[in-house]
């Protein structure tokens, strides 16, 4: 049974018939993205084990492949729940109030998704990425003029990823005649140390279709404006899982690369070009985490976390070990299930309020308990602390850094890691936390649905913190099938290079004391809710000065020195300002090209000179 | 009667019929006109299973081919033809809501599309010179007749530019003709002894014209004015089937006359880098030039021009691989241009706009029409599932398997590519915008019919490439083996019909 | 040597249409030079087929094919399609200059716009 392309067909399918006949009725659109989204999971489930299953199709040019690896399985399968509890989420999401239009394609861009993962030969692969571009990027545009200028940066990046990969592909396909992703990949480090100039080559274009996708180093900007200009429970799929395909790619082309047959120049043990992606990641760690702690927007505070995670990511792959691999993929793991888990907290938030600057919100935990836990054991996930999933991935890449005794790269990796701390909790007390705004004293809790979606997502990050089993026994699996090492980790332990932990035990502990402080909370003074302006000014009625409760909260320029302190250095090294110069200037040459074409009184001249030249050069030359 | 001189008698005979018939009904010449396409179309396939079998030639009054003039009918040139009436008819058949155009206009457009279907058959290059000349008269009349203010500038323009190239092929042809004493391809693609200079420059004069109808670069400064002032059908026209039989024609001088036994084969081979050169800097001067464009028909022709630098490059390759590539393109690009022409031409009607950013909106009302275009735009820059992406993909594949001069075509299609992308996703999502336009919705039959016949054509090749297989196969070997094939045809006249 | 002159002077008249196309901005005299233009090839045409000496290509009781001491028929009657072709184009220009007169109200290409 042809399951893999069952399962893409369907979603094609599916998202097609929504989208031409079902344009009147969006409830029944979401329905079939829904359905759609629990039968990719079940093809996961079955595919689970079948680990031969291959399906090919010749169309007459190149044979299109499809194979259910254990390592492109993994992907899918975590993936593909993930999309089935956001599409939960988006069921309860789009009433007739908020619905947007983007059900189908993001029915079709599941069929890409599963494409990506199992696509055995670099067309079918092209193929799927191509169309994961241009679906999302009518998602993300959705027909919103502000959302369609960060739609169409998101797909200027896309393209020039997609141009990449296809040159690199064809570049690939002509020194090694074969198609086949592993095997092409084989038969490149086969040719280390004679042609590795056209390698090098490869791996640039590779890198930037990946680095573009994943957001990392000079692309770092892509996501604070796609990602907050998306609608909100795409958000949380883009950060969540789409963000990761370019990781995915990372780790189908770059990582094993480098790992055989390499001889070129090595830092630390690493081959120089990793230890240069390396440092890529860590400073996409550092400047993520600066820019997000400057962001008064929600999501794209969340964005910038998003890309520094991705960083650290990075930073982990480029260890070039097998425990470096198996911490990147558990942390990409994670960073889907805790930035999901955030995206679509917010967008509860957002559900209920229509808010997305932080200052404007306050207290919103008070009124939506359940969107007010998911946060925040998202970001104890994402900030690294235990008990949750986050703190034993972060903990296993620091680990890897330590292994290879790469001390430099760790530094920037820590101050990353350390300044997370100052946007997530910046987001959880200024949405959450605090004064509630007046606006926003009688609004609902999160509908039933949304609350259903959250409270599993925030269960997973608990008993995944406790029993880091749950991921990394697969994970080390499909690593051991990929590379054809493993690492050692029990159910609940870990083993790195500096100390073994038992995850369940500190999961204990920290309950513990949580217990402990809710004790002394409960036991402890009673307290005084107060208004945001009932406030003390000197005698003077803050009204009288036109002030606004908004301008009392106090994420109203939380961190307003320390931006005063980073903002220059940000400035001046800024990839975004040189992009903006870059398509400006492009856009300027556009418009004189245009208006040169336009001077038809030159053609004459044009024509005549050109034939002149053209016959003099060929009959001289 | 089985005699493939039909294939141009049809629209001829229509030619002389029109005037006579719109005496006495005034809608004769867009009913005549559209039969003879129909005609050819039908004769066209009808012939196609048996000329894939084996190429004929037509020997025109009964004058063996070193003298007379004769017909190539083969799987490549009748498979354009086909493609060429088609074309014509589905233009015309979305031009059926416009009324209102003289029987002139129709007797204009009927002789163009002959003179194109004759280029791309005729084997012999004083007759392929009438024809360019038949078909460049009835363009630059049909561009002024666009009823935009612009038309006569823009035609004039053209006028200018394509007369001194069609002059620079007279000369051509006599300075081959004073050389060789023959005319006829097939003769002189045998034809040893030719100084290389002497080759080279005969055979770029030759291709001069060509190359200005298929838009390359240098010979691209009409595309502006002169898609500025035609309307939304002819513009389709130029893009869909002056491009589609100049692309056929460069093809056949390139490959068959210029092939590398003949006294022109060092000289092809200059004109083929000399392609690659020029089709790469087309790719990145249109798409760049579309880049910012608002007009919307300018920006279709700017893209026009990208696309036949594709082409261009693919025919310089001349690889087998490459050659595929190219069919697929022509038939997408012809497909897809005539596609999104009347899109455009059906917004700017109802909207009353010329520039696309304009029209925001439009496609909340006309979801059907907005739709198509984000396909064809899609099909046009290659976007897997549709035809454009694999002939795309074979030309890259080519050009990055021969290296060296190669690697720049190739870079200059994908930088094309990402412009490409970017402005048509512009364009196509404007179309979604919410804004405030309120417009009555009407009803335009003669528009969806055809247009999602095209998205068919467009997405058939691409989802099951195979369908194209046995008509691009024979072609390319058709257009890589002159000697065996084209030559051995003409000359014994075995295959004479 | 006269076929070379003959073939000399029809080019020189071809750049002489050149010069005039490059430097005129008035569509009539643009015109004219691409008449000059034509004519000049056409008269190259002639040359490439005429020999000194060569008699009129017309076969009579004195004159037999077998005589070959024609000059080639093939350039005229090239030339012949070639003028017709000529007359047409130019006609066609002339419309469109008086409509390009009608629209503009002169008829020279001007600045920028088309």
């Amino acid at each position: 049974m042809n399951l893999i392309s069952t399962g893409i067909l369907t979603c094609f399918t599916a998202g097609l018939f929504s989208l031409i006949f079902l344009q009147r009725v969006k409830k029944l659109q979401w329905i079939i993205f829904f359905i759609t989204a629990l039968f990719m999971a079940a093809v996961a489930y079955r595919l689970y084990g079948s680990w031969q299953l291959t399906e090919s199709y010749q169309t007459g040019i190149f044979l299109l492949t499809f194979h259910n690896g254990y390592f492109g399985w993994i992907f899918f399968g975590m993936t593909s729940i993930v999309t089935l509890l956001i599409a939960l989420f988006s069921l309860s999401y789009n009433d007739k109030k908020h619905a947007t239009a983007i059900a189908p394609l993001w029915t079709m861009l599941l069929g890409a998704n599963a494409g990506i993962f199992f696509a055995a030969d670099w067309i079918t692969f092209i193929i799927a990425w191509e169309i994961m571009g241009w679906t999302s990027f009518f998602i993300i545009a959705h027909g919103k003029p502000k959302s369609f200028k960060a739609g169409i940066y998101y797909y200027s990046l896309s393209m020039i990823g997609a141009v990449t990969l296809l040159a690199a592909v064809f570049i690939l396909y002509t020194a090694t005649g074969t198609m086949n992703i592993s095997d092409s990949i084989k038969a490149l480090s086969g040719l280390w140390g004679n042609r590795d100039g056209m390698i090098y080559t490869v791996v640039t274009l590779f890198a930037v279709t990946f680095f573009a996708k994943a957001a990392i180093g000079p692309f770092y900007m892509w996501p604070a404006k796609a990602h907050a200009e998306a609608p909100d429970d795409f958000s949380s799929f883009l950060s969540g899982i789409m963000i990761k395909y370019g990781i995915f790619g990372l780790l189908i082309t770059i990582v094993p690369l480098f790992r055989m047959n390499y001889s070129g120049p090595v830092v630390w043990n690493i081959p120089l070009a990793l230890y240069l992606m390396g440092w890529i990641g860590a400073l996409t760690a550092v400047s993520g985490t600066l820019l997000a702690v400057r962001e008064n927007d929600m999501k794209r505070l969340m964005a910038f976390s998003t890309v520094s995670n991705i960083g650290f990511i990075t930073l982990a792959l480029s260890v070039n070990t097998v425990f470096g691999i198996v911490a990147a993929v558990y942390h990409t793991f994670n960073h889907m299930v805790f930035k999901g888990t955030i995206f679509l907290s917010m967008a509860s938030v957002k559900f209920r309020t229509g808010e997305r600057d932080m200052h404007k919100l306050g207290g919103i935990g008070y009124r939506m308990p359940i969107a007010f836990f998911a946060f925040l054991i998202g970001i104890i996930s994402a900030a690294g602390i235990p008990p949750m999933a986050g703190f034993s991935s972060k903990w296993m890449i620091f680990q890897s850094l330590f292994g290879e005794k790469l001390l430099f790269l760790a530094i920037p990796a820590f101050l990353a890691s350390t300044g997370a701390f100052l946007y997530l909790y910046r987001g959880l007390h200024s949405i959450y936390l605090g004064q509630l705004s007046p606006r926003f004293s009688s609004i609902k809790p999160a509908p039933p649905l949304q609350s259903i979606t959250m409270i599993l997502m925030m269960l997973s990050i608990f008993v995944v913190g406790a029993f880091p089993g749950i991921f990394l026994t697969p994970i080390r699996g499909a690593i051991a099938a990929f590379t054809g090492e493993t690492i050692s980790a029990g159910f609940t332990t870990i083993s790195g290079v500096t100390a073994n932990v038992n995850l369940f035990m500190v999961s204990l502990t920290f309950i513990g004391s949580f217990l402990l402080v809710l004790f002394l909370y409960v036991v402890g003074k009673k307290r005084r809710h107060v208004e945001p302006l009932d406030s003390y000014m000197s005698g003077e009625y803050p009204e009288d000065w036109n002030m606004i409760p908004e301008q009392y909260h106090y994420a109203f320029r939380f961190y307003e020195p320390f931006e005063k302190m980073i903002n220059p250095t940000l400035e001046r090294y800024s990839f975004e300002n040189w992009f903006e110069n870059f398509i400006y200037n492009t856009k300027r040459f556009s418009t004189s090209l245009g208006r040169w074409l336009y001077r038809q009184q030159l053609g004459a001249f044009i024509v005549i000179t050109a034939l002149t030249l053209i016959i003099l050069t060929g009959v001289v030359w | 009667m089985n005699n493939a001189l039909l294939l141009l008698a049809f629209p001829l005979t229509a030619v002389f019929l029109i005037p006579v018939g719109t005496v006495f009904y005034k809608g004769f010449g867009r009913f005549l006109s559209m039969l003879s396409y129909l005609a050819g179309i039908v004769y066209g396939i009808y012939l196609f299973p048996s000329i894939l079998a084996g190429s004929k030639t037509v020997i025109v009054g009964n004058w063996a081919p070193p003298f007379g003039i004769n017909l190539f009918i083969s799987p490549f040139s009748l498979g354009l033809v086909i493609l060429i009436f088609s074309a014509a008819f589905i233009i015309m058949v979305t031009d059926l809501q416009n009324k209102g155009k003289s029987g002139q206009y129709y007797l204009l457009y009927t002789l163009f599309v002959m003179a194109s279907a004759g280029m791309v058959l005729t084997g012999d290059i004083f007759n392929l010179f009438v024809f360019l000349e038949i078909g460049g008269i009835a363009s630059f009349a049909l561009i002024a007749a666009g009823a935009s203010p612009m038309g006569s500038a823009g035609s004039l323009r053209y006028l200018i530019q394509a007369q001194i190239t069609s002059l620079s092929m007279l000369a051509g042809i006599i300075l081959i003709y004073s050389a060789s004493g023959v005319l006829n391809i097939a003769v002189l693609a045998q034809f040893k002894t030719f100084n290389p200079a002497f080759a080279f420059l005969a055979l770029a004069l030759l291709l001069f014209p060509f190359m200005l109808e298929s838009k390359l670069f240098p010979l691209h400064t009409w595309v502006g004015g002169a898609y500025l002032g035609a309307d939304h059908p002819f513009a389709a026209s130029m893009s869909g089937i002056a491009a589609t039989a100049a692309g056929a024609v460069m093809l056949r001088i390139v490959l068959t006359l210029a092939n590398p036994q003949s006294g022109f084969g060092t000289a092809g081979k200059s004109i083929q880098t000399m392609l690659i050169i020029l089709g790469g800097i087309t790719v990145l001067i249109g798409e760049g030039a579309a880049f910012t464009e608002k007009n919307f028909k300018k920006t279709l022709g700017y893209s026009s021009a990208g696309q036949m630098g594709i082409i261009a490059v693919g025919i310089g390759l001349a690889t087998k691989d490459a050659l595929a590539g190219v069919l697929f393109l022509i038939l997408n690009h012809t497909a897809a241009k005539i596609l999104l022409f009347s899109v455009a031409g059906l917004f700017s009607k109802v909207s009353g706009k010329e520039k696309w950013a304009d029209m925001k909106g439009i496609g909340r009302i006309y979801p059907l029409p907005a739709a198509l275009f984000a396909a064809g735009a899609m099909a046009l820059f290659g976007i897997p599932m549709f035809s454009g992406f694999w002939g795309k993909l074979y030309v890259l594949k080519s050009a990055f398997a021969l290296g060296g001069l190669a690697y720049a075509g190739a870079g200059a299609i994908l930088l094309g590519t990402i412009f490409e992308g970017i402005y048509f996703m512009k364009i196509s999502h404007t179309f979604f915008e919410k804004s405030d336009i309120s417009l009555e919705r009407k009803h335009y039959p003669f528009f969806g019919i055809p247009a999602l016949f095209l998205a068919a054509v467009l997405l058939a090749p691409g989802l099951f490439p195979s369908i194209l297989g046995p008509w691009v196969q024979a072609s390319v070997k058709e257009l890589l083996n002159p000697i065996s094939g084209y030559v051995h045809i003409i000359l014994t006249s075995g295959g004479a019909m | 040597m006269e076929t070379i002159l003959f073939a000399l002077s029809g080019l020189s008249l071809v750049m002489v249409g050149i010069f005039g196309i490059l430097t005129k901005k008035n569509i009539i005299k643009i015109l004219l030079g691409l008449n000059l233009m034509e004519t000049g090839i056409n008269l190259f045409v002639v040359a490439m087929g005429f020999f000194k000496g060569g008699k009129t290509p017309i076969i009579t009781e004195s004159f037999t094919a077998s005589t070959m001491h024609f000059v080639d028929p093939l350039p005229h009657a090239l030339v012949l399609t070639s003028i017709v072709i000529g007359l047409g184009t130019t006609a066609l220009a002339l419309t469109l200059t008086l409509n390009y007169f009608r629209e503009h109200k002169h008829i020279e290409f001007r600045g920028d716009n088309a």
